[in-house]
């Protein structure tokens, strides 16, 4: 076991920690300046988004900086240990899995697929050459203490056989088997649905005050830090631009672009309510199931993806689908769009049956808006080519007019005409998605499908592109379908919303009421789970 | 995982089966087996006395189900030319080619394996470079070409190792070199990717921040994964080197089964030939189950699903 420090000795302390990494044609500093100290049981949360230099930060406590990265500081120990001094061989035996542990974002992909979390858990000790014994005991102690279902039962099973928010407890009971004086949470709720997250950030806390261990957190999310961080550390561009008590960094930020964060969280809206309009898309006990069996002898299994569900869509309103992975919102989206058919009830577009409604017709009535703005444009055609294609499909246009219409919608997204010749691959998320919208509304439809239209985004970006929306739904009287597990999005955004579960719907009504009193338990479940500020 | 092998196994049952059907079809619609038996100077009533013998005037189904039956009874049949049972023939030839098709798997595996490892261990260095050139040069060179050189410079110009035949395991030295060689690059390559990729994903960054580095990480982490298609390659290519080994065994003059069909096909022995090709596709269904199974205990996903 670690020696302990003692109280008036910080467990991890930086000064002026710079650190550079080489990228093509020179370095680019990722860290610039940092200082900071951490003492027990206090959480640090640092904040910024991708590229801010968080997670470098991290990396060079772990001493797991990627090859060919430069670490400058004047001091830089953790639990008493000099990292600055030591090398490669000394960093892994002292100080990664002991003194400091890390877990990370992705806890469907953390865990190594074909050795048992039994095996996994253990060698953290074994390869210190611990009992196996010793090992196993703690570890089954750690199991029940992270509240992992019968953990003697599951001891012996693979990480495919546990859920994303088991996997990121068996994570953190694997962090802490050497009992570090640190652990480094590196957005670890980011990947999990909202009800999951608010448990594993709970577990942290629990953790951390029954363990009596320091935690930085670091996440691009300032809603996750009010209820997380003792104190919090902005950072943007590689600089720490401000440091302080959670409550008084949030009550009265100093810095600009801090006061942006925090306004960028997505807060409650108060537009006034849309005129009664006509009803666009009407939807009647639509269901869709799916038939699908694992090998050529295995029995047929069917899933149900959308059960009996009804709503009707009204011009230039904004209603929200909110779920968690799985509710069958994104199934219902795909019927929308023409994709899949429904296995029973009826879909009208504009008081048609979407069966008869002809692919271009339905074009110009409704596009759809992505959630992966990298993986939804095709690489190897230029901007202009993207936007301009659906123009090109429904042969509107001379070349001169489809041209001068693809620089009006670009002007319409605030993408500067210089991106017009460009590729995907030299814009950064934000701006993929303007492309995104772009293309959508080259054709003017009437009706926008967003699924997920943020969640790849980092928040203030994603402010950015909801105020885009918002713009464009007043100016060109859109009519919005939005389909999201982000409710602050919902607030943000939506006139009416419908919660969905399990492919069924378990509450509907207007925003602002359903936010204030919601009367299912899953919905109170759902809302209570957001790291609201 | 009992429920999974026997899946496979009934899979690749079926598969024998329609294996089987297409070489007894393909043997009959492509000559007449009677014809090619009696060979060239044979008269009318030569011909007809053989189709009658060896009942090729017999409906189609009723000769294949006769062959089939025999064939599960271990009954291939007999060679036209050597006068023995196929059984006895395959029987003779067959550990030869075992042989020479296990010690070559055994040269791919040592050379490919360490130095795919070797060149994802330090990727766009001069130790990635060798270990691809010689990767390259091992595919560009035809297999009869460096049969001929080993044999030339390593029996001939030197003698270290016999020059042909079968008699002792020397003689398979240079035959286990040649073939074994041929599957080096796509092994080493395979190996190469398959660890690289390992190595970029998240539980080895999570096996790093645990506190492995170096050979611990590779092999107690890395590895396994890496081979996972690794397995499945070389199992096939096993299968390849049992029914495939026909150049190399001409060119080292060894009498496995690979000899046997081409001189077979040059007489038209087509009891042998039929067989034989029966036997060499099944080769690939087994390696294909082994593959199958090995993939299913190193990888838990496959075994549990």
């Amino acid at each position: 076991m670690n020696e302990q420090t003692n109280a008036s000795q910080p467990t991890a302390e930086i000064e002026n920690l710079t650190v550079s990494l080489p990228v093509p044609g020179g370095t680019l500093e990722a860290v610039k300046g940092l200082s900071l100290s951490l003492s027990p049981r206090e959480t640090l949360g640092i904040v910024g988004e991708s590229g801010s230099g968080k997670s470098m930060t991290a990396l060079a406590l772990m001493g797991l900086l990627p090859p060919g990265a430069r670490v400058e500081a004047d001091r830089m120990q953790v639990g008493g240990a000099d990292i600055l001094t030591m090398s490669d061989r000394q960093l892994s035996a002292d100080i990664r899995g002991h003194k400091a542990a890390m877990i990370f974002q992705e806890p469907m992909t953390s865990l190594n697929p074909v050795y048992s979390i039994g095996r996994q858990l253990t060698e953290a000790m074994t390869m210190h050459g611990q009992r196996y014994d010793t090992a196993r005991t703690r570890a089954l102690e750690l199991l029940h203490a992270v509240g992992l279902p019968d953990p003697e039962e599951r001891f012996s099973q693979y990480p495919h056989q546990f859920s994303g928010g088991q996997r990121q407890r068996i994570l953190i009971a694997m962090a802490l088997m050497n009992s570090p004086g640190l652990l480094i949470a590196d957005e670890p709720t980011t990947a999990l649905d909202v009800t999951i997250q608010a448990q594993i950030l709970d577990l942290l806390k629990e953790m951390r005050e029954k363990l009596g261990i320091a935690v930085i957190l670091i996440t691009h999310d300032f809603g996750v830090l009010s209820h997380h961080a003792d104190r919090v550390m902005v950072m943007l561009k590689g600089e720490v631009i401000e440091t302080g008590r959670t409550e008084a960094v949030l009550r009265k930020p100093q810095h600009e672009y801090t006061r942006r964060l925090i306004d960028s969280l997505p807060k409650a809206h108060s537009r006034p309510p849309p005129p009664d309009g006509t009803a666009l898309i009407e939807v009647e006990q639509v269901s869709q199931s799916y038939k699908f069996r694992r090998g050529l002898f295995s029995p047929i299994r069917t899933i149900e993806a959308v059960k009996d569900v009804s709503f009707t869509l009204s011009e230039g309103e904004t209603l929200a689908f909110v779920g968690e992975s799985g509710s069958g919102k994104s199934t219902l989206a795909r019927m929308l769009l023409g994709l899949e058919a429904p296995k029973a009830g009826r879909i009208r577009l504009d008081g048609t049956d979407i069966a008869s409604v002809p692919d271009k017709v339905r074009a110009h009535l409704l596009q759809p808006i992505f959630q992966d703005p990298y993986g939804s444009l095709n690489p190897r055609m230029s901007v202009s080519q993207i936007i301009r294609r659906p123009l090109d499909i429904h042969e509107i246009g001379t070349r001169a007019e489809r041209a001068e219409r693809t620089r009006a919608v670009m002007e319409q997204t605030g993408l500067s005409p210089r991106f017009f010749h460009a590729f995907p691959s030299q814009m950064s998320g934000g701006q993929r998605q303007r492309v995104a919208i772009a293309r959508a509304l080259i054709l003017n439809p009437r009706i926008i499908v967003c699924d997920e239209p943020t969640s790849a985004l980092d928040v203030s970006i994603q402010a950015q592109i909801l105020t885009l929306l918002e713009g464009l739904r007043g100016r060109l009287n859109l009519t919005l379908l939005l389909i999201t597990h982000d409710l602050g999005v919902v607030r943000q955004m939506a006139d009416r919303v419908i919660v969905m579960q399990d492919g069924q719907v378990v509450e509907a009504g207007m925003t602002a009421e359903l936010f204030a009193a919601p009367t299912q338990d899953y919905t109170r479940t759902l809302l209570a789970s957001v790291s609201a500020l | 995982m009992l429920e999974y092998i026997l899946r496979r196994c009934g899979l690749a049952l079926s598969v024998g089966f329609t294996i089987s059907l297409v070489a007894f079809l393909l043997l009959n619609f492509a000559t007449d087996p009677a014809v090619t038996m009696a060979g060239e100077e044979a008269t009318t009533e030569e011909i007809e006395r053989l189709r009658a013998l060896y009942g090729f005037d017999r409906p189609l189904y009723l000769q294949y189900y006769n062959w089939l039956v025999s064939f599960f009874r271990g009954d291939f049949g007999e060679s036209v030319h050597w006068r023995l049972p196929v059984a006895e023939l395959v029987a003779r030839h067959f550990p030869v080619t075992l042989l020479l098709a296990g010690m070559s798997l055994t040269v791919t595996i040592l050379v490919a394996i360490p130095l795919g490892v070797l060149a994802a261990m330090n990727p766009n260095t001069l130790i990635d470079r060798i270990a691809l050139s010689i990767a390259v040069a091992a595919q560009a060179i035809p297999n009869f070409w460096l049969g001929m050189m080993a044999i030339l410079l390593l029996a001939v110009t030197w003698p270290i190792f016999p020059v042909s035949g079968n008699n002792t395991i020397w003689h398979f030295i240079l035959p286990a070199f040649v073939l074994g060689l041929s599957s080096v690059p796509a092994i080493m390559r395979l190996t190469r990717t398959g660890l690289l990729e390992v190595m970029g994903t998240d539980y080895i960054r999570a096996a790093r921040a645990k506190g492995y580095r170096g050979g611990a990480l590779l092999f107690r982490h890395a590895m396994r994964n890496a081979l996972l298609p690794v397995v499945s390659v070389l199992a096939v290519q096993f299968g390849e080197k049992l029914g495939g080994a026909i150049v190399t065994e001409t060119v080292f003059a060894i009498n496995g089964i690979g000899r046997l069909a081409v001189q077979s096909v040059l007489i038209g022995d087509v009891p042998v030939v039929q067989s034989l090709l029966f036997l060499f596709a099944m080769f690939f269904v087994f390696a294909n189950l082994l593959a199958d199974l090995l993939n299913a205990w190193l990888d838990p996903r496959i075994r549990l699903a």
